[in-house]
């Protein structure tokens, strides 16, 4: 005799032939079996119980409950139940192919994967394995990026804010969202940001581009709309829905979510690569500084005593041009660690130690990302100069490597021709 | 039909119940966590919190110390030259975010997995990045990798070791002379050998507590010691202050089984 089964949820459910998610008899947990054709497309509500991912999003196949079952015993009706088997798997997909398409069906999903940039001298990028770089995933994270459509009136774009002509920067000290509201910080440059792999925005609050691209839709300073709001008017645009059909296989309006949103967005800003400046083009080899560039370059990584030192490579290595950390650069004056206005990192980490600490910048295209530091309150390079020059205020939590420094005239302008074959003017 | 289809829930799961455990099956051996722990003299070494005094009446407060060790091995022989069991790489001991008793307390950890039971006849790893890592670049790691920083490419390698912080050298609690000092190149990697056996059990975890003194680092004794009264940085320009820490950091290491 076999043995009586009353699984709690008692159903199978099953969507396309596709996912399947069903309550393991043998052990408590749910599993989810993802589609081949389908792999790329992680749905909303995903979660982990055992090291396996479960899903709440499953459409049921009609015709299939499962109620207290019981399993017959007997070698003779094994082989049975296998041929049986293989009728209700061809059964099933039977059934799959006789489901009417959707009007988004009956558009292509051919993805057509692209190989991330990798500049010489450039660590690989990382790409999550969920969100492969595909012609048609790029083309639609470019239509978001530039489209008005993500703000709550209409108004802004993320472009509005990472403009290509300024370096994906706006050439602002805070970025203005809609109506006309004030952000907080500076818009950093876009340029190499798939190169990131410390965190995002100046706290480095969120770890992923496919994360980042969320927070400013959301932002109340920026674009101060709701996902729900956002989501609805995707779902009905006229173009969107075969868009995304092409970049993630979406068989339905609904399946448009921030999700592939944000992996639309990470995707196309996984493209924003900086990497042909005269600088690059030296380190290439073909192309020569000229002798106050390659005086600059010497100040800029302290690499020889017989030029004074400018501090400057312990931040902003090459080639990004900046670690990645968070540091205190000494901008504010605060008798204490509590006494920062904006606390930066320390905010994400509820660490006093982190207070005031924010994201080396990039140096890369300083001819087009001005005005500088995470508060925009320096216009010109040589305003820079002067605050590393005196040293910065002092704190507890201040670089050590920010200390006074003895340029003359001639050494910064040397290394201000430095910095400017950092420009990429491509 | 309804029997077929729990009969085909119940193959499914047993197959990936199968799937599950392939990762038990490939647990032989034992296992090795080296703990490093950093002190100043008998003090837990934090970063930010903590003043410590130093010769002629300094005191000195950290907020970077770390540095790499590479080409980890355990010895099969006496001979350091003999047969060995390569543990790690290269791995970075940073104590950047080591700013508790707590954390102090833990250390960094870095935990290495079947390793053939036995007993070993010691321990060897070089301190700084090894000559043929070191003449890759971190073009080659993608991140997070240990070498995917702290490079510097004007000297085509990277820095080994890190001391930053702030002195106070008149006693007014000010900790306003800043200090930075960083090590690299080849000539200043430094291959440190504990003779010492060290068992490792068929699916037991043993431990090596690898005790790091800064103090020892920056100073070799009462009168030899860096004198921040006199050099506040020094970026391996200085090769005789590159040499004082290299050579120190080799000292400072001590390694006891636990």
């Amino acid at each position: 005799m076999g043995k009586a089964l009353s699984p709690a949820r008692g159903e199978i459910w099953v969507e396309n032939g596709g996912f399947r998610d069903f309550q393991s008899p043998v052990r408590d947990v749910m599993w989810v079996f993802y589609p081949s054709k389908y792999p790329h497309h992680v749905p909303t509500g995903l979660g982990k119980t055992s090291g396996r991912s479960f899903s709440t999003h499953i459409t049921p196949l009609a015709g299939l409950p499962l109620r207290n079952q019981t399993i017959p015993g007997g070698s003779e009706t094994r082989a049975l139940l296998w041929i049986q088997c293989l009728i209700l798997l061809i059964s099933t997909i039977l059934l799959s192919s006789c489901q009417p398409q959707s009007e988004l069906q009956q558009l292509p999903y051919q993805p057509e994967y692209l190989e991330a940039a990798h500049p010489p001298s450039f660590s690989p990028m990382r790409i999550p394995a969920d969100n492969p770089l595909t012609k048609a995933g790029v083309a639609l994270g470019r239509k978001l990026f530039f489209d008005p459509i993500l703000s709550k009136d209409s108004s802004i774009a993320c472009s509005s804010c990472h403009q290509p002509e300024l370096a994906f920067t706006d050439g602002k000290a805070f970025s203005t969202g809609v109506e006309g509201r004030m952000g907080k910080r500076s818009a950093m440059s876009l340029l190499n940001v798939g190169f990131y792999a410390k965190g995002l925005f100046w706290d480095g609050r969120v770890a992923t581009l496919e994360e980042q691209s969320l927070h400013p839709v959301r932002d109340t300073l920026e674009m101060r709309h709701s996902w729900p709001v956002l989501l609805q008017k995707l779902q009905a645009h006229a173009e969107y829905p075969g868009l995304f059909r092409r970049a993630f296989g979406i068989k339905t309006r609904k399946e448009i979510d921030s999700i592939l949103v944000g992996k639309a967005l990470a995707q196309y800003e996984r493209t924003l690569i900086s990497a042909d400046a005269k600088f690059d083009r030296v380190m290439r080899e073909g192309a020569q500084f000229t002798p106050q560039e390659k005086r600059g370059w010497t100040i800029f990584f302290d690499a020889s005593p017989a030029v004074p030192t400018s501090e400057c490579n312990h931040c902003h290595v090459d080639p990004l041009f900046s670690t990645l950390n968070f540091e205190n650069n000494g901008l504010v004056a605060a008798l204490s660690l509590d006494d920062y206005p904006d606390k930066g990192r320390g905010a994400i980490t509820g660490n006093r130690n982190d207070n005031g600490l924010f994201r080396v910048p990039t140096l890369r295209n300083l001819k087009y990302t001005a005005p500088y530091m995470h508060d925009g309150r320096f216009k010109t390079l040589d305003e820079v100069l002067d605050h590393y020059a005196s040293g910065g205020h002092p704190g507890t939590n201040v670089s050590p490597n920010v200390r006074k420094l003895k340029l003359s005239k001639q050494d910064r302008a040397d290394l201000i021709a430095f910095l400017n074959t950092l420009n990429d003017e491509n | 039909m309804n029997k077929i289809n729990l009969l085909l829930s119940l193959l499914l799961a047993f197959s990936l119940w199968t799937c599950d455990n392939d990762d038990d099956k490939s647990d032989t051996g034992g296992e090795l966590t080296l703990n490093f722990r950093g002190l100043y003299e008998q003090n837990k070494l934090k970063m930010f919190n903590a003043d410590y005094a130093y010769a002629d009446n300094m005191k000195l407060r950290f907020q970077l110390f770390q540095f790499y060790i590479s080409d980890v091995a355990l010895l099969k022989t006496d001979d350091p030259k003999g047969d060995s069991l390569q543990l790690i790489d290269v791995e970075l001991v940073s104590f950047k975010n080591i700013q508790s008793d707590d954390a102090a307390q833990k250390g960094i950890n870095f935990t290495i997995k079947n390793i053939p039971p036995g007993t070993y006849k010691g321990i060897k790893l070089g301190l700084g990045v090894s000559a043929d890592l070191n003449a890759v670049g971190p073009s080659s790691y993608t991140p997070p990798h240990p070498l995917d920083d702290n490079y510097w490419s004007w000297a085509k390698g990277y820095v080994f070791t890190k001391i930053e912080g702030n002195a106070d050298l008149d006693n007014s609690g000010k900790f306003a002379t800043k200090l930075t000092f960083h090590v690299g190149e080849n000539e200043f990697f430094r291959k440190k050998v504990f003779l010492k056996d060290i068992v490792i059990k068929d699916k037991g975890s043993s431990n090596l507590s690898m005790d790091v003194d800064l103090h020892r680092v920056l100073a070799q004794s009462g009168s030899n010691y860096l004198d921040f009264r006199k050099v506040t940085q020094d970026h391996t320009v200085d090769k005789a202050i590159a040499k004082f820490i290299a050579d120190n950091l080799g000292e400072a290491l001590k390694v006891h089984q636990e």
